[in-house]
């Protein structure tokens, strides 16, 4: 698990993670966006899974489309999905992105939530590897 | 640094250099120019300026900020055949828009049953969020209503033909085709019709405090000081933000090359002619008419809770406005008329009289412009100006422009003492969750008075009455 820290924004939330692998990376900023909905050290139960499989030609855009298949899920079908499990990023031959992951979670009716998030945006993204293989991501969400 | 030229006392322009297409033309007083210095909105103008087929001036609204791309408060209009359409210029809540319902109810009847109101308007509307019982619309049922809007809910039974007439472009632009809306977007959507969703979006119970122009004011319904009215500010939910979603990612993979030379990705456009820039205008009319069908559904809920209370209590609907739009209109550009596609994000129409899209009872006096202030503070009703048709393309301000950051708002203030503020006001506020109520803080706000006032001098939006809130419900 990388880190969370949460800057000032004028309208919306956001956030950098660092971690010290991609995946971790984005598994962390899971992590941050359910700390936006739910409040900090907030956990949901494990009742229900969702394969995940995704396609991108760059990187921010697999990062947007994962993200926003947690704003997905929320509105569709009422899920929290913050547990994250046998996440796996490709770089594949072409030199887009492939994703695929296990996200699971519990509906949302027995909590309480802050806020509700919209939308993920490209607002201010970054996404960076130091030459110590740490991942930094910087991420604007719509609430 | 950019450095505005002062126009007069409530304009000034950024003028026409390097690779802009456009001048830049911002409605502002000294005091809300000071504002627009502290963040990257007078960049983002510039921004728009540069965008191809730009016709006429990037605007800013009197309440411009910062926003994704476009600035919020930032209307522009591109040609037909050389000009774009983005995602980023409508916003990403698409047709995030007003509804004014007046009663004919007085201030103290109300105040008397302010709790129970709220309650009642409270379990009818959902928010958004932690419902579980919301019933769900069929594909055949959301494609209607993607065609025709309100008109779905009209021909059930729900509001009258003249809710429809009081809606900008009669609750429907004709441009929608269903089939541009993704299997994605429908699935968020398809429980959120009467739904009001979080953040800046609420129902608020107001009274009239200020009647500016008796005559009009009378011809959109405000009898009297003290008459009691609702206002309902929300947009499309999920369904709009989807939409916004996937056409901005088939844009971006579209346009390899043009989302590389932007300085903000939320900047991505289409051509307004090729096959993704006319597949996103079917799509965003679509989640526009059922934002309108939101607001509609929104409305008579809010009126049934109301004649549980009041069995005497009769409605009309004064207007309805979209402020995160593009639409096709015509507009006299340097003395010619010309179609154009106007973006309008964070600013609301604001025709004159005479329009044809305005109904019979308002053609002399031109269009309600309807102006929420932030939780608290007062809201406002201006109208159309003939002169506003050409200074900022039938265009004004949309709200009261955000001015400090959710997270220093958190800091500064807590929901529960903002609730203890607005009670010795006589407010009444009820939120689903009181610790995002900080957030949405009066104090995080740019003031409202300010706002109409610029919008009144320019003439861009004269002002009608001022409203005061009595009682709020928030997600």
């Amino acid at each position: 698990m990388g880190s969370i820290e949460f800057l000032p924004h004028t309208a919306d939330e956001k956030f950098v993670v660092t971690a010290d692998s991609l995946e971790d990376a984005f598994s962390t900023a899971v992590s941050a966006f359910f700390e936006i909905l739910l409040g900090n050290s907030v956990y949901v139960e494990n009742k229900i899974t969702k394969e995940i499989n995704l396609k991108a030609k760059k990187l921010r855009s697999l990062l947007y489309d994962f993200l926003n298949e947690l704003v997905f899920y929320f509105d569709s079908e009422d899920l929290l999905l913050q547990i994250v499990n046998n996440l796996v990023i490709d770089r594949e031959n072409d030199g887009s992105w492939s994703l695929s992951a296990s996200l699971s979670g519990d509906y949302q009716y027995d909590y309480s939530l802050r806020t509700e998030i919209k939308n993920m945006t490209y607002s201010e993204m970054a996404i960076s590897e130091s030459e110590e293989g740490v991942w930094s991501l910087t991420v604007v969400v719509d609430i | 640094m950019v450095t505005p030229t002062k126009i007069n006392d409530y304009l000034y322009e950024i003028e026409k250099k390097d690779n802009m297409n456009s001048k830049v033309k911002i409605f502002a007083s000294d005091l809300l120019m000071k504002h627009l210095n502290e963040d990257r909105s007078l960049q983002q103008g510039i921004n728009v300026a540069c965008l191809p087929g730009i016709c006429g001036p990037s605007i800013m609204m009197p309440d411009a900020h910062q926003g994704y791309g476009f600035s919020i408060g930032g209307v522009a209009a591109f040609d037909l055949e050389t000009g774009i359409i983005s995602p980023g210029g409508v916003g990403f809540d698409i047709n995030c828009g007003v509804r004014l319902i007046t009663t004919n109810l007085k201030k103290d009847e109300v105040q008397l049953k302010i709790n129970e109101l709220l309650d009642g308007l409270f379990d009818a509307i959902p928010t958004g969020k932690g419902f579980e019982n919301k019933s769900s619309l069929s594909d055949e049922e959301l494609n209607d209503i993607f065609l025709n809007g309100p008109k779905h809910l009209v021909d059930r039974g729900i509001g009258t033909q003249d809710d429809l007439n009081h809606c900008e472009s009669g609750g429907a632009m004709p441009g929608a085709v269903p089939e541009y809306v993704s299997h994605r977007a429908k699935a968020r959507g398809r429980k959120q019709l009467g739904t009001l969703g979080a953040g800046n979006h609420f129902l608020e119970i107001q009274t009239v405090g200020e009647i500016f122009d008796k005559d009009i004011a009378k011809i959109f319904g405000f009898t009297d000081v003290d008459q009691v009215v609702f206002m309902i500010h929300c947009g499309s939910r999920g369904l709009g933000h989807q939409v916004a979603s996937d056409y901005l990612r088939l844009m971006e993979d579209e346009y390899p090359k043009i989302i590389e030379s932007l300085p903000e990705k939320d900047l991505i456009y289409a051509p307004i002619n090729s096959d993704l820039g006319k597949k996103y205008y079917g799509a965003m009319c679509a989640a526009a008419n059922f934002a309108w069908a939101n607001r509609h559904m929104i409305g008579h809920l809010a009126k049934e809770v109301f004649k549980k209370l009041f069995p005497a209590v009769q409605f009309r609907t004064v207007y309805d406005v979209a402020h995160n739009i593009a639409k096709r209109e015509t507009h006299i550009i340097g003395g010619v008329e010309k179609e154009v596609m106007v973006h309008r994000k964070g600013a609301t129409r604001a025709f004159g009289p005479g329009n044809s899209d305005l109904p019979a009872d308002y053609q002399t006096t031109g269009q309600p412009i309807l102006i929420p202030g932030s939780m608290g503070t007062s809201s406002f009703v201006l109208v159309g100006t003939k002169e506003g048709m050409e200074a900022s393309f039938g265009s004004t301000a949309h709200g009261a422009g955000r001015l400090m950051s959710r997270f220093d708002a958190k800091k500064e203030f807590d929901g529960e003492t903002i609730r203890d503020t607005l009670a010795e006001q006589n407010i009444s506020l009820k939120a689903r969750n009181i610790r995002g109520v900080g957030d949405e803080a009066p104090g995080a706000y740019k003031d409202v008075d300010e706002v109409v006032k610029v919008s009144h001098e320019a003439h861009i939006g004269n002002l009608v009455v001022k409203l005061k809130p009595i009682g709020v419900i928030k997600g």
